[in-house]
């Protein structure tokens, strides 16, 4: 990504100096983002980070204090209902009117864009198997989810603008999204997603931007946060846990064993490890989701321990 | 692609409590109508209630001076213009006033809503729209429980004046009403908005009622939409259309504020 930038049309979502305050200290201050047409565009950060905060700002659900939000093209405030035509949106906490089912909730909403705003609605529910018949008051919060994604999606809008899609979604189901956000982009079509994990996003997004107290932290490639990102590898061996043929293996931070115990910190892939510890009797082998302050902070270490 | 669909959302949710309102009122209304057979020409009685300390009439918006229950126009003014059933049309369009945008907002619809190519003024006047037309179908049914049933009764209110009343009633409602949905506007809080609102509500019945009783009141009173619409006994003698313009004024004003004010908010969540 450039400062500079290059012509409006190539971005999707451009901020420039984004200042939004909300409540006590969950406000961004200056945030410059530049999301590419056609990416999948990553936004991380913990909870409380400020990535509600911009999306909301970039729906026009909040106005910035300073600093300018472009979005296809269009003021985020200034075009509002211009650009709400042309996008998507699923809130992190979507809520619904609990009596209207499926069906007659998505008609009610197509029915606030108008033409065409439901062409995409029937082939998304089968493919989420939404259930559309029943009143929403009755649904799971997984199924609740289902219709929030069909909604932001079946207009085919040129830019989806996603909170923490995936909550509440079932590994098939977070599959099927993941699949329907690579058909998109693949149509020339942009995602902007956030989520407080990278193990969420790493399979789908083309970069990650990471989002720390309100300012932009990182901006990279899934890969080369893949590489940095520290993992906590656990091992259960039958025998007495062979420490010394871990400890000189790339990548590993860190070994602590404790009997037929290993723990370890590894970073970037854990392929490595996986294949020392095949040579052994293996009775259990557990690799936790990277923790994203980890990641965050080996930035400022400049990747070393 | 159908029209007002914002509109059409908020009227098909109320729709079972809107009913519910409406029968309460018309069953109200109905029982009251029922007794008056048995007042009419009971002249003690009604000696009996100017009888009563003045304060305590006032209180209930009845005018001592030219009072008497065995006429049909007094006999509805009193019991049913002046105090319960507005009273309760304030408080219907106030929790409607208050539920339909603030409320929204407290249960976070209008973050989903507004994402839409809605802009956020057209949502506050469909809004404003529905509480017209909420307002105006309790009035409605009022009105014609008063006309049909009186003719059960033999009791026969000047139509006209009943008429006059009644669109002061549902102005009346949509003055409070408004200033709900303008507080919720500001606040996004369904509390701030129905407190804020019953307190202006109380505020001003008060201003009207009491102005009759404390001298220093009464340059106030015009301050107060209820003088305007059940000031002078508006049965017997109609309201003045210059008066009905005022409440429709005061009804206008807050809305027209909800609408500037919902445009700078931040929505919360």
């Amino acid at each position: 990504m450039t400062a500079q930038g290059g012509p409006a049309v190539t971005d999707a979502i451009r901020t420039r100096g984004l200042t939004t305050s909300y409540g006590a200290n969950r406000g961004i201050v200056d945030l410059d983002l530049d999301v590419r047409s056609g990416e999948v565009y990553g936004f991380l950060g913990p909870n409380g980070a400020g990535k509600t905060t911009t999306i909301r700002t970039l729906v026009d659900l909040l106005r910035a204090s300073a600093g300018t939000a472009t979005v296809l093209g269009l003021d985020a405030h200034r075009d509002s209902v211009a650009l709400h035509r042309r996008i998507g949106y699923l809130a992190g906490d979507l809520a619904l009117y609990e009596r209207l089912t499926g069906r007659e909730h998505l008609a009610w909403l197509a029915g606030l864009r108008g033409e065409g705003a439901m062409v995409e609605l029937n082939a998304l529910a089968d493919r989420f198997s939404a259930e559309l018949d029943r009143p929403i008051r009755h649904l799971s919060k997984g199924n609740r989810q289902k219709i929030g994604l069909v909604q932001a999606f079946m207009h085919r809008p040129e830019l989806v603008i996603l909170d923490e899609p995936t909550s509440g979604l079932d590994p098939l189901m977070q599959e099927e999204f993941l699949d329907l956000v690579r058909e998109v982009v693949a149509e020339g079509r942009t995602v902007f997603l956030s989520s407080h994990s990278l193990d969420e996003v790493q399979h789908v997004a083309d970069r990650v931007g990471i989002i720390r107290e309100g300012t932009l932290a990182a901006v990279e490639s899934v890969e080369t946060l893949r590489e940095r990102a520290i993992r906590q590898v656990r091992i259960v061996f039958c025998g007495p846990a062979p420490v010394d043929e871990f400890a000189s293996l790339p990548g590993v931070r860190e070994v602590v064993a404790e009997g037929a115990r290993l723990r370890l910190a590894v970073a970037g892939g854990i392929d490595a490890v996986v294949k020392a510890a095949a040579r052994h009797d293996v009775v259990d082998l557990l690799s936790e989701p990277a923790d994203l302050d980890e990641i965050f902070l080996t930035f400022y270490r400049g990747g070393e321990p | 692609m159908r029209s007002l669909p914002i509109a059409r959302r908020a009227l098909a949710d109320r729709r079972r409590s809107l009913v519910i309102w409406a029968v309460g009122i018309v069953a109200y209304t109905a029982m009251i109508l029922a007794v008056f057979p048995s007042l009419r020409g009971q002249t003690n009685l009604t000696d009996v209630m100017k009888n009563y300390p003045k304060p305590l009439l006032v209180m209930f918006g009845i005018d001592s001076e030219n009072f008497d229950l065995g006429s049909a126009t007094s006999f509805v003014n009193a019991y049913l213009y002046s105090a319960i059933i507005p009273m309760l049309v304030v408080v219907l369009c106030v929790l409607f006033g208050a539920d339909t945008l603030a409320g929204e907002e407290d249960r976070n619809l209008l973050d989903l809503v507004l994402s839409y190519p809605v802009r956020r003024r057209s949502v506050v006047l469909q809004k404003a729209l529905v509480l017209v037309i909420e307002a105006a179908a309790v009035g409605a049914a009022l009105f014609l429980t008063v006309w049909i049933g009186g003719l059960a009764v033999d009791l026969r209110p000047p139509l006209g004046n009943l008429a006059g009343a009644t669109v002061g009633l549902v102005a009346l409602g949509v003055v409070f009403g408004g200033v709900a949905l303008a507080v919720g506007a500001a606040t996004g809080s369904k509390a701030a908005a129905s407190g804020a609102a019953a307190a202006v509500a109380v505020a001003t019945y008060l201003i009207w009622s009491m102005a009759k009783l404390v001298s220093w009141l009464e340059p106030l009173r015009w301050i107060s939409p209820f003088w305007y619409t059940s000031g002078t006994n508006p049965i017997a003698n109609g309201v003045a259309p210059r008066d009905l313009a005022a409440v429709v004024v005061m009804a206008v004003v807050p809305i027209a504020a909800a609408v500037l004010l919902f445009e700078r908010r931040d929505l919360r969540r």
